[in-house]
């Protein structure tokens, strides 16, 4: 069985005439956390979509949990897209009943609990959906997502309108998914910070296309501009040396390099011990999401 | 198509207007004309009871020949608006079974609604003329089984048209009154050679229909088979679109 849950390769789709998608090559590696970060109207959602099975792609080919084609809805996915699904006169256990039927399960009612516990609507299940706020409609959505043993889960934008411990509550929900059960995640979120924390891989959509992806500290080292400081005495005289070991001479005492990893650093760190060189302060200078997705999409 | 699927139909519908409405016309109806009869028609008729009866039966079968069309148009929007509303298409369409399973639930339960509404509405048309009259036997029950299965036949065309425009105009709204402009034409038609074509006449045709005869007339016989037409048609065509439109 391939690694990745998710390829897609060469995949273009186009809406009327307009190509919303080109030639795009997405790999969402099994038991993996993979955000997709885009802006609004980048095709994320087309790209949801056709992994769903909703879409047909003019171009390319998609294997979901090795199943191609029309079998995409066979191939076992949990879907949140976009606004749950919620049927807001019947209560959260009617919701999932719905669902549980859809996967011809059996005596749901143990599952529909358990789900209920996860999500946090344990105490409110036997409410209309209808006076749910925005919060507990989308932690009921997750939970249809939840229903039944599935592999891969594709969540877009799932803290939409969760309050603060919602959103904590729903990233250790994610990272469990993927620590303790081994589950695969497809998450895309205009929460930066948030994919910063949880995804394990990354990828940027911009225009229809797939700029970027990577592993998540490839795509903070390799693609983003952090950088590893040094306060030192004067350098004035190493500095040709110091230049030819790809060192960026801010002033005669401070240098900087971009940063590659922490033992890297300690490379560098004896490199300029062993060149007579003091160091005073270190400081590393961590890009974060927010500054690669600027310099992308700027 | 599995029982388990019909059920979460079935489960949609709960707290849903839809039961109101379907119980409120099968028991306002034939308590209104029950009483009019009762208290404005009997006293001045000088038919025989008989007689009487038999225009009973028939001014209330006349009746529901309106309403009936209206519910036929209410069913399939009630239906399609609850899945509009819980934005639910797409999360159904990923589920794993057959999507054209999903299109024929949608017709089995507007059929299954259907049925109950006139069972519903026999029974109660039943329980007040044999209160009024003290007998239900003036038409032979092989005619009101003859009859009401030409009701339902040409009310499911009505119902399998609207699923389809339902599905390609995503407003129940709009099919609504749509269905009202059809229903307002048919009553305008003057009954005559060509009426039958009309979608929304077949109903009338078949009540209209000389049942003190036992038999259906010519245009309701073609009325029948066009709604027979117009049933397959706009099936089939309600499921060549039903994904297409809604995902």
């Amino acid at each position: 069985m391939s690694e990745d849950s998710i390829i897609l390769k060469d995949i273009s789709f186009s809406y009327k005439k307009d190509l919303v998608l080109k030639n795009i090559n997405l790999h969402v590696g099994r038991n993996s956390i993979y955000g997709l970060i885009g802006p609004n109207g980048a095709g994320k959602t087309t790209t949801i979509r056709i992994i769903l099975g909703l879409l047909k792609p003019i171009q390319g080919t998609i294997s979901v949990n090795g199943n191609k084609d029309k079998k995409l809805k066979y191939a076992n996915i949990g879907a949140l897209i976009e606004t749950p699904a919620l049927y807001e006169k019947l209560n959260a256990n009617d919701n999932l009943k719905i669902f549980t039927n859809y996967l011809r399960i059996k005596n749901s009612d143990r599952i529909i609990k358990e789900t209920l516990e996860i999500v946090g609507l344990q105490n409110s299940s036997k409410k209309n959906v209808g006076s749910y706020s925005l919060g507990m409609k989308q932690r009921l959505g997750i939970a249809i997502a939840l229903i039944g043993e599935k592999d891969l889960y594709i969540l877009d934008e799932p803290t939409n309108g969760l309050d603060p411990s919602g959103i904590i509550e729903i990233k250790s929900l994610i990272k469990r998914l993927q620590e303790d059960y081994n589950k695969t995640i497809l998450l895309c979120s205009h929460q930066l910070d948030q994919i910063e924390k949880i995804c394990s891989h990354i990828g940027f959509i911009k225009n229809g296309e797939i700029i970027r992806e990577d592993s998540k500290d490839n795509i903070l080292i390799k693609h983003g501009l952090s950088k590893t400081m040094f306060y030192t005495g004067n350098i004035s005289d190493k500095k040709d040396l110091l230049v030819k070991e790809g060192f960026q001479i801010n002033t005669n005492n401070l240098l900087s390099k971009n940063y590659i990893s922490e033992e890297n650093n300690a490379q560098t760190a004896r490199f300029l011990m062993n060149h007579d060189i003091d160091i005073y302060q270190m400081i590393i200078d961590k890009s974060t999401l927010e500054n690669i997705y600027s310099t992308l999409y700027n | 198509m599995n029982l388990m699927y019909l059920e979460n139909e079935f489960i949609k519908l709960k707290n849903s207007r839809l039961w109101l409405v379907l119980l409120l016309t099968s028991f306002i109806i034939p308590v209104g004309v029950s009483l009019i009869w009762y208290f404005k028609v009997a006293p001045t008729s000088k038919l025989t009871v008989d007689a009487q009866c038999l225009e009973f039966y028939s001014g209330l079968y006349n009746f529901l020949g309106f309403f009936l069309q209206v519910i036929c148009i209410y069913i399939p929007a009630a239906i399609f608006q609850i899945e509009n509303k819980a934005n639910s298409w797409k999360q159904i369409f990923i589920q794993p079974a057959n999507t054209n399973n999903h299109y024929f639930l949608k017709v089995l339960i507007s059929l299954i609604l259907l049925v109950i509404f006139i069972v519903m509405i026999n029974t109660f048309i039943f329980i007040f003329g044999g209160i009024l009259f003290h007998t239900v036997l003036t038409i032979p029950f092989t005619t009101i089984i003859l009859l009401n299965t030409c009701i339902i036949i040409t009310a499911f065309s009505i119902v399998i048209i609207h699923t389809f425009l339902n599905i390609i105009i995503k407003n129940n709204l709009l099919s609504i009154i749509i269905g009202f402009s059809g229903i307002i034409i048919s009553m305008m038609l003057k009954p005559g050679k060509y009426t039958y074509f009309w979608p929304y006449s077949a109903v009338r045709l078949i009540i209209y229909s000389d049942w003190g005869k036992g038999y259906l007339s010519t245009p309701a016989i073609y009325g029948l088979i066009n709604a027979i037409i117009f049933s397959v048609v706009f099936f089939i065509l309600g499921m060549l679109f039903f994904k297409k439109v809604l995902r």
